[in-house]
Protein backbone atom coordinates (compact mmCIF):
# COMPACT_ATOMS: atom_id res chain seq x y z
CA UNK A 1 0.00 0.00 0.00
CA UNK A 2 1.71 2.91 -1.04
CA UNK A 3 1.45 6.86 -1.58
CA UNK A 4 2.80 8.27 -4.12
CA UNK A 5 3.21 12.84 -4.13
CA UNK A 6 4.29 14.65 -6.75
CA UNK A 7 7.09 17.27 -6.00
CA UNK A 8 6.18 19.71 -9.04
CA UNK A 9 2.49 19.47 -8.71
CA UNK A 10 0.37 21.99 -8.24
CA UNK A 11 -1.69 20.78 -5.31
CA UNK A 12 0.80 21.83 -2.00
CA UNK A 13 2.43 18.65 -0.78
CA UNK A 14 0.15 18.32 2.28
CA UNK A 15 -3.05 18.30 1.01
CA UNK A 16 -1.27 15.92 -1.87
CA UNK A 17 -0.18 13.67 1.32
CA UNK A 18 -4.09 14.37 2.95
CA UNK A 19 -5.86 13.78 -0.21
CA UNK A 20 -3.74 10.34 -0.55
CA UNK A 21 -4.71 9.05 3.01
CA UNK A 22 -7.82 10.07 2.92
CA UNK A 23 -8.50 7.82 -0.53
CA UNK A 24 -6.98 5.11 0.94
CA UNK A 25 -9.39 5.11 3.72
CA UNK A 26 -12.44 5.60 1.29
CA UNK A 27 -11.14 3.15 -0.72
CA UNK A 28 -11.19 0.70 2.13
CA UNK A 29 -7.18 0.16 1.78
CA UNK A 30 -7.02 1.50 5.14
CA UNK A 31 -9.18 0.73 8.08
CA UNK A 32 -10.30 2.09 11.46
CA UNK A 33 -7.24 1.27 14.30
CA UNK A 34 -4.23 0.85 10.89
CA UNK A 35 -1.01 2.23 12.30
CA UNK A 36 0.70 4.79 9.81
CA UNK A 37 4.14 5.57 9.82
CA UNK A 38 5.80 8.08 11.94
CA UNK A 39 6.07 11.73 10.88
CA UNK A 40 9.81 11.27 11.03
CA UNK A 41 10.03 7.83 8.98
CA UNK A 42 6.96 9.31 6.11
CA UNK A 43 9.35 12.41 6.08
CA UNK A 44 12.01 10.55 4.99
CA UNK A 45 10.67 7.87 2.85
CA UNK A 46 8.88 10.57 0.36
CA UNK A 47 12.16 13.43 1.36
CA UNK A 48 9.86 16.00 2.49
CA UNK A 49 10.63 18.09 5.05
CA UNK A 50 9.28 17.19 8.84
CA UNK A 51 7.20 19.79 9.15
CA UNK A 52 5.45 19.36 5.79
CA UNK A 53 4.46 15.91 7.13
CA UNK A 54 3.42 17.44 10.68
CA UNK A 55 1.13 19.98 8.77
CA UNK A 56 -0.60 17.00 6.99
CA UNK A 57 -1.20 14.96 10.13
CA UNK A 58 -2.17 17.80 11.86
CA UNK A 59 -5.10 18.85 9.72
CA UNK A 60 -5.82 15.02 9.46
CA UNK A 61 -6.22 14.85 13.30
CA UNK A 62 -8.37 18.07 13.33
CA UNK A 63 -10.54 16.73 10.76
CA UNK A 64 -10.83 13.40 12.91
CA UNK A 65 -9.51 10.52 10.01
CA UNK A 66 -6.26 9.86 12.23
CA UNK A 67 -5.40 10.31 16.13
CA UNK A 68 -2.27 10.42 17.68
CA UNK A 69 -1.70 8.27 20.49
CA UNK A 70 1.10 9.54 22.07
CA UNK A 71 4.50 7.02 22.05
CA UNK A 72 2.06 4.33 20.63
CA UNK A 73 1.95 6.25 17.13
CA UNK A 74 -0.61 7.38 14.80
CA UNK A 75 -3.81 5.70 13.87
CA UNK A 76 -6.98 5.77 11.04
CA UNK A 77 -9.43 7.51 13.81
CA UNK A 78 -12.51 5.08 14.00
CA UNK A 79 -14.45 7.40 12.25
CA UNK A 80 -12.41 8.35 9.73
CA UNK A 81 -14.60 6.77 6.86
CA UNK A 82 -17.74 9.26 7.27
CA UNK A 83 -15.06 12.13 8.46
CA UNK A 84 -13.79 11.63 4.99
CA UNK A 85 -16.95 12.53 3.19
CA UNK A 86 -16.91 15.52 5.77
CA UNK A 87 -14.96 19.13 3.71
CA UNK A 88 -14.47 21.93 6.30
CA UNK A 89 -13.50 23.95 4.16
CA UNK A 90 -17.55 23.54 2.66
CA UNK A 91 -18.53 24.33 5.88
CA UNK A 92 -16.88 27.14 6.90
CA UNK A 93 -17.97 28.57 3.56
CA UNK A 94 -21.67 27.37 3.86
CA UNK A 95 -21.44 28.88 7.33
CA UNK A 96 -20.16 32.13 6.45
CA UNK A 97 -22.44 32.66 3.70
CA UNK A 98 -25.34 32.17 5.98
CA UNK A 99 -23.89 34.77 8.38
CA UNK A 100 -23.35 37.16 5.56
CA UNK A 101 -26.53 36.80 4.63
CA UNK A 102 -27.99 37.66 7.52
CA UNK A 103 -25.76 40.67 8.01
CA UNK A 104 -26.86 42.07 4.35
CA UNK A 105 -30.80 41.47 5.25
CA UNK A 106 -29.96 43.53 8.55
CA UNK A 107 -28.43 46.43 6.35
CA UNK A 108 -25.01 46.28 7.04
CA UNK A 109 -22.54 47.04 4.39
CA UNK A 110 -19.85 45.21 3.48
CA UNK A 111 -17.13 47.44 4.47
CA UNK A 112 -18.53 47.01 8.24
CA UNK A 113 -18.65 43.18 7.52
CA UNK A 114 -15.41 42.88 6.74
CA UNK A 115 -13.83 45.35 8.93
CA UNK A 116 -15.43 43.41 12.19
CA UNK A 117 -14.50 40.18 10.60
CA UNK A 118 -10.51 41.74 10.37
CA UNK A 119 -11.21 42.63 14.27
CA UNK A 120 -12.48 39.03 15.53
CA UNK A 121 -9.54 37.31 13.38
CA UNK A 122 -7.31 39.48 14.69
CA UNK A 123 -8.64 39.00 18.15
CA UNK A 124 -8.85 42.88 19.08
CA UNK A 125 -12.60 42.08 19.91
CA UNK A 126 -13.04 39.51 22.72
CA UNK B 1 54.22 -26.41 19.50
CA UNK B 2 50.31 -27.88 19.07
CA UNK B 3 49.25 -24.68 20.09
CA UNK B 4 51.64 -23.00 17.24
CA UNK B 5 49.97 -25.39 15.13
CA UNK B 6 46.28 -24.93 16.01
CA UNK B 7 46.95 -20.56 15.22
CA UNK B 8 48.48 -21.38 12.07
CA UNK B 9 45.22 -23.11 11.16
CA UNK B 10 43.14 -20.72 12.36
CA UNK B 11 45.26 -17.47 11.01
CA UNK B 12 45.49 -19.93 7.65
CA UNK B 13 41.56 -19.65 7.54
CA UNK B 14 41.43 -15.96 8.58
CA UNK B 15 43.73 -14.94 5.76
CA UNK B 16 41.88 -17.52 3.04
CA UNK B 17 38.45 -16.52 4.70
CA UNK B 18 38.21 -12.93 4.88
CA UNK B 19 40.75 -12.28 1.84
CA UNK B 20 39.92 -15.11 -1.08
CA UNK B 21 36.72 -16.50 -0.70
CA UNK B 22 34.32 -13.87 0.43
CA UNK B 23 35.98 -11.05 -2.20
CA UNK B 24 35.76 -13.45 -4.60
CA UNK B 25 32.05 -14.40 -4.17
CA UNK B 26 31.60 -10.27 -4.21
CA UNK B 27 33.56 -10.05 -7.77
CA UNK B 28 31.85 -12.92 -9.05
CA UNK B 29 28.41 -10.87 -7.88
CA UNK B 30 29.71 -7.97 -9.33
CA UNK B 31 30.36 -9.74 -12.74
CA UNK B 32 26.72 -11.03 -12.81
CA UNK B 33 25.29 -7.44 -11.82
CA UNK B 34 27.66 -5.95 -15.12
CA UNK B 35 26.72 -8.65 -17.69
CA UNK B 36 23.10 -9.43 -16.72
CA UNK B 37 22.58 -5.45 -16.42
CA UNK B 38 24.21 -3.17 -18.99
CA UNK B 39 24.01 0.24 -18.99
CA UNK B 40 22.53 0.46 -22.11
CA UNK B 41 19.42 -0.97 -20.73
CA UNK B 42 19.51 0.06 -17.18
CA UNK B 43 21.16 3.51 -17.12
CA UNK B 44 19.86 4.67 -13.88
CA UNK B 45 22.63 2.15 -12.53
CA UNK B 46 25.40 3.29 -13.83
CA UNK B 47 26.58 7.10 -12.43
CA UNK B 48 29.50 6.55 -14.70
CA UNK B 49 30.63 4.07 -17.40
CA UNK B 50 30.88 0.30 -16.95
CA UNK B 51 34.78 0.22 -17.47
CA UNK B 52 35.19 2.79 -14.50
CA UNK B 53 33.39 0.18 -11.77
CA UNK B 54 35.44 -2.62 -13.77
CA UNK B 55 38.52 -1.11 -12.51
CA UNK B 56 37.11 -0.70 -9.14
CA UNK B 57 36.44 -4.27 -9.25
CA UNK B 58 40.08 -4.97 -10.55
CA UNK B 59 41.89 -2.89 -7.76
CA UNK B 60 39.42 -4.26 -5.07
CA UNK B 61 40.81 -7.32 -6.47
CA UNK B 62 44.90 -6.90 -6.69
CA UNK B 63 44.25 -5.31 -2.95
CA UNK B 64 42.92 -8.60 -1.31
CA UNK B 65 45.86 -10.50 -3.63
CA UNK B 66 48.38 -8.16 -1.63
CA UNK B 67 46.79 -8.61 1.57
CA UNK B 68 47.08 -12.71 1.20
CA UNK B 69 50.44 -11.53 0.52
CA UNK B 70 51.33 -9.74 3.44
CA UNK B 71 49.35 -12.23 5.77
CA UNK B 72 51.52 -15.64 4.40
CA UNK B 73 54.20 -13.11 5.52
CA UNK B 74 53.45 -12.36 9.06
CA UNK B 75 52.21 -16.32 9.13
CA UNK B 76 55.90 -17.26 8.06
CA UNK B 77 57.53 -14.41 9.91
CA UNK B 78 55.58 -15.97 13.41
CA UNK B 79 56.94 -19.43 12.53
CA UNK B 80 60.27 -18.46 12.12
CA UNK B 81 60.46 -16.26 14.89
CA UNK B 82 58.76 -19.04 17.16
CA UNK B 83 56.67 -16.64 19.73
CA UNK B 84 55.43 -19.55 21.03
CA UNK B 85 56.16 -18.05 24.54
CA UNK B 86 54.41 -14.94 23.74
CA UNK B 87 50.88 -15.78 22.88
CA UNK B 88 49.73 -11.82 23.01
CA UNK B 89 52.14 -11.15 19.72
CA UNK B 90 50.26 -14.01 18.16
CA UNK B 91 46.92 -12.02 19.00
CA UNK B 92 48.33 -8.58 18.23
CA UNK B 93 49.33 -9.98 14.69
CA UNK B 94 45.58 -11.61 14.15
CA UNK B 95 44.26 -8.26 15.13
CA UNK B 96 46.17 -6.06 13.39
CA UNK B 97 46.19 -8.32 10.28
CA UNK B 98 42.40 -8.22 10.61
CA UNK B 99 41.90 -4.10 10.21
CA UNK B 100 44.05 -4.46 7.15
CA UNK B 101 41.80 -7.22 6.04
CA UNK B 102 39.23 -5.04 6.02
CA UNK B 103 40.09 -2.11 4.24
CA UNK B 104 38.62 -2.94 0.95
CA UNK B 105 35.93 -3.77 3.02
CA UNK B 106 35.68 -0.28 3.94
CA UNK B 107 36.48 1.37 0.62
CA UNK B 108 34.12 -0.21 -0.82
CA UNK B 109 31.73 0.98 1.78
CA UNK B 110 32.41 4.34 1.41
CA UNK B 111 32.22 4.37 -2.32
CA UNK B 112 29.06 3.39 -2.30
CA UNK B 113 28.26 6.63 -0.07
CA UNK B 114 29.35 8.00 -2.98
CA UNK B 115 27.93 6.16 -5.47
CA UNK B 116 24.41 6.95 -4.27
CA UNK B 117 24.54 10.26 -3.21
CA UNK B 118 25.56 10.57 -7.32
CA UNK B 119 22.53 8.01 -7.60
CA UNK B 120 20.26 10.55 -5.62
CA UNK B 121 21.92 13.98 -7.67
CA UNK B 122 21.13 12.11 -10.95
CA UNK B 123 17.86 11.34 -9.66
CA UNK B 124 15.18 13.95 -12.17
CA UNK B 125 12.26 12.10 -10.79
CA UNK B 126 9.35 14.43 -9.65
CA UNK B 127 7.29 11.71 -8.09
CA UNK B 128 8.09 10.09 -4.71
CA UNK B 129 6.42 6.96 -3.13
CA UNK B 130 6.34 5.72 0.13
CA UNK B 131 4.63 2.40 1.91
CA UNK B 132 2.26 3.69 3.86
CA UNK B 133 3.09 1.29 7.48
CA UNK B 134 4.95 1.77 10.45
CA UNK B 135 8.17 -0.09 10.61
CA UNK B 136 9.36 -1.24 14.06
CA UNK B 137 12.75 -3.21 15.19
CA UNK B 138 10.39 -6.61 15.69
CA UNK B 139 9.75 -6.16 12.03
CA UNK B 140 12.80 -7.09 11.34
CA UNK B 141 14.31 -9.37 13.64
CA UNK B 142 12.66 -11.87 16.05
CA UNK B 143 11.92 -10.47 19.75
CA UNK B 144 13.66 -13.64 20.36
CA UNK B 145 17.36 -12.46 19.00
CA UNK B 146 17.27 -9.24 20.62
CA UNK B 147 16.47 -10.79 24.14
CA UNK B 148 19.25 -12.92 23.81
CA UNK B 149 21.53 -10.02 22.35
CA UNK B 150 19.97 -8.63 25.69
CA UNK B 151 20.97 -11.32 27.76
CA UNK B 152 24.30 -12.00 26.60
CA UNK B 153 25.45 -7.91 27.32
CA UNK B 154 23.67 -8.16 30.50
CA UNK B 155 25.40 -11.38 31.28
CA UNK B 156 28.76 -10.15 30.13
CA UNK B 157 28.50 -6.77 32.23
CA UNK B 158 27.95 -8.57 34.87
CA UNK B 159 30.37 -11.18 34.91
CA UNK B 160 32.96 -8.06 34.77
CA UNK B 161 31.48 -6.73 37.01
CA UNK B 162 31.86 -10.23 39.26
CA UNK B 163 35.56 -9.86 38.42
CA UNK B 164 36.62 -6.70 39.62
CA UNK B 165 34.04 -7.30 42.51
CA UNK B 166 31.32 -5.35 42.11
CA UNK B 167 33.31 -2.28 42.01
CA UNK B 168 33.85 0.34 38.95
CA UNK B 169 37.14 1.49 38.52
CA UNK B 170 37.61 3.84 35.95
CA UNK B 171 41.48 2.79 35.60
CA UNK B 172 40.84 -0.87 34.95
CA UNK B 173 40.78 -2.51 31.83
CA UNK B 174 37.62 -4.16 32.79
CA UNK B 175 35.75 -0.56 32.82
CA UNK B 176 37.37 0.20 29.38
CA UNK B 177 36.48 -2.92 28.12
CA UNK B 178 32.64 -2.29 29.23
CA UNK B 179 32.47 1.25 27.58
CA UNK B 180 33.73 -0.33 24.81
CA UNK B 181 30.96 -2.74 24.30
CA UNK B 182 28.58 -0.12 25.40
CA UNK B 183 29.34 2.44 22.64
CA UNK B 184 29.21 -0.80 20.21
CA UNK B 185 26.15 -1.44 21.35
CA UNK B 186 24.89 2.31 21.23
CA UNK B 187 26.71 2.52 17.55
CA UNK B 188 24.64 -0.39 16.32
CA UNK B 189 21.62 1.07 17.81
CA UNK B 190 22.23 3.92 15.63
CA UNK B 191 22.78 2.11 12.27
CA UNK B 192 20.01 0.15 12.79
CA UNK B 193 17.67 3.26 13.78
CA UNK B 194 18.89 4.70 10.50
CA UNK B 195 18.12 1.68 8.44
CA UNK B 196 14.39 1.33 9.90
CA UNK B 197 13.39 5.16 9.84
CA UNK B 198 16.31 7.04 8.17
CA UNK B 199 16.32 8.16 4.37
CA UNK B 200 16.68 6.38 1.11
CA UNK B 201 19.91 6.16 0.33
CA UNK B 202 19.31 4.59 -2.87
CA UNK B 203 16.41 6.98 -4.82
CA UNK B 204 15.46 3.86 -7.08
CA UNK B 205 15.07 0.63 -4.72
CA UNK B 206 12.00 -1.24 -4.78
CA UNK B 207 10.13 -1.05 -1.38
CA UNK B 208 10.83 -4.84 -0.65
CA UNK B 209 14.14 -4.39 -1.88
CA UNK B 210 14.56 -1.97 0.88
CA UNK B 211 12.76 -4.19 3.59
CA UNK B 212 14.75 -7.59 2.79
CA UNK B 213 18.06 -5.20 3.13
CA UNK B 214 16.89 -3.42 6.06
CA UNK B 215 16.06 -7.21 7.70
CA UNK B 216 19.24 -8.55 6.71
CA UNK B 217 21.43 -5.43 8.38
CA UNK B 218 19.45 -5.81 11.64
CA UNK B 219 19.93 -9.59 12.00
CA UNK B 220 23.40 -9.22 11.26
CA UNK B 221 23.86 -6.23 14.17
CA UNK B 222 21.91 -7.82 16.59
CA UNK B 223 24.09 -11.27 15.71
CA UNK B 224 26.92 -9.15 16.25
CA UNK B 225 26.37 -7.39 19.29
CA UNK B 226 25.54 -10.87 20.87
CA UNK B 227 28.83 -12.56 19.55
CA UNK B 228 30.83 -9.12 20.69
CA UNK B 229 29.40 -9.79 24.07
CA UNK B 230 30.14 -13.65 24.42
CA UNK B 231 33.67 -12.45 22.83
CA UNK B 232 34.65 -10.15 25.77
CA UNK B 233 33.28 -12.50 28.39
CA UNK B 234 35.34 -15.32 27.37
CA UNK B 235 38.73 -13.25 26.73
CA UNK B 236 38.43 -12.25 29.57
CA UNK B 237 38.29 -15.74 31.13
CA UNK B 238 41.27 -16.81 29.06
CA UNK B 239 43.32 -13.90 30.60
CA UNK B 240 42.11 -14.88 34.04
CA UNK B 241 42.41 -18.78 33.84
CA UNK B 242 45.76 -18.46 32.78
CA UNK B 243 44.82 -19.87 28.86
CA UNK B 244 46.92 -17.72 27.47
CA UNK B 245 47.72 -19.94 24.65
CA UNK B 246 44.40 -20.25 23.19
CA UNK B 247 44.43 -16.33 23.44
CA UNK B 248 45.51 -15.99 19.54
CA UNK B 249 43.55 -18.99 18.61
CA UNK B 250 40.30 -17.60 20.01
CA UNK B 251 40.97 -13.93 18.77
CA UNK B 252 41.71 -14.76 15.37
CA UNK B 253 38.50 -17.33 15.40
CA UNK B 254 36.12 -14.07 16.49
CA UNK B 255 37.76 -11.70 13.95
CA UNK B 256 37.18 -14.40 11.00
CA UNK B 257 33.38 -14.78 12.94
CA UNK B 258 32.74 -10.86 12.30
CA UNK B 259 33.98 -10.56 8.84
CA UNK B 260 32.29 -13.47 7.43
CA UNK B 261 29.10 -12.06 9.40
CA UNK B 262 30.12 -8.43 8.05
CA UNK B 263 30.71 -9.97 4.11
CA UNK B 264 28.09 -12.26 3.91
CA UNK B 265 25.60 -9.71 4.96
CA UNK B 266 27.20 -7.32 1.93
CA UNK B 267 26.70 -10.52 -0.24
CA UNK B 268 22.67 -11.01 0.64
CA UNK B 269 21.74 -7.36 0.47
CA UNK B 270 23.47 -7.16 -3.32
CA UNK B 271 22.62 -11.12 -4.20
CA UNK B 272 21.77 -10.11 -7.93
CA UNK B 273 19.16 -12.88 -8.09
CA UNK B 274 16.60 -11.04 -5.26
CA UNK B 275 16.81 -7.73 -6.33
CA UNK B 276 14.16 -5.94 -8.15
CA UNK B 277 16.17 -4.09 -11.62
CA UNK B 278 13.50 -2.92 -13.09
CA UNK B 279 13.35 0.23 -11.09
CA UNK B 280 16.83 0.96 -12.66
CA UNK B 281 15.43 0.75 -16.54
CA UNK B 282 14.43 3.84 -18.65
CA UNK B 283 10.96 4.65 -18.58
CA UNK B 284 10.31 3.49 -22.35
CA UNK B 285 11.93 0.60 -21.71
CA UNK B 286 9.67 -0.96 -19.09
CA UNK B 287 7.02 -1.48 -22.08
CA UNK B 288 9.61 -3.99 -23.22
CA UNK B 289 9.11 -7.64 -21.53
CA UNK B 290 11.69 -7.85 -18.55
CA UNK B 291 14.94 -10.25 -18.95
CA UNK B 292 14.39 -13.76 -17.46
CA UNK B 293 17.13 -12.83 -14.80
CA UNK B 294 15.07 -10.38 -12.62
CA UNK B 295 11.79 -10.95 -10.97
Amino acid sequence: MEITIDIEGTEPLFAQLMEQIKQLVTGGKLNSGDALPSIRQLANDLELNKKTVAKAYGLLERDSIIQTKGYRGTFIHPDAKTNCNFDINEWVTSKLLETVSEFRQAGVTDSEIRIAFGNVLNNRIK
Amino acid sequence: MPDNILFYIVFISQIFLVSYYFPSKILQNFKRAITQYPPEKYPKLYMKSADYYQLGATIYRILNHIIILIGLVILFSIAYEDYSNNYEIESGFAAIYFFVQMIPAFLMEISSFSYYKQMRKANVKTTRTAVINQRHLFDFVSAKLVALAVITNVGCFLFFLYLEPFEINVKSDSFVILMTLILSNLLYAVIIRFNINGKKLDPHQDSSDRLRQTKITVSTLVIMSIVASVFLAVNEGINRFELDHLKAVFMSFYLQLIAAMSLASTLKVGNVDKINFDVYRDKSELNEAPDASTH
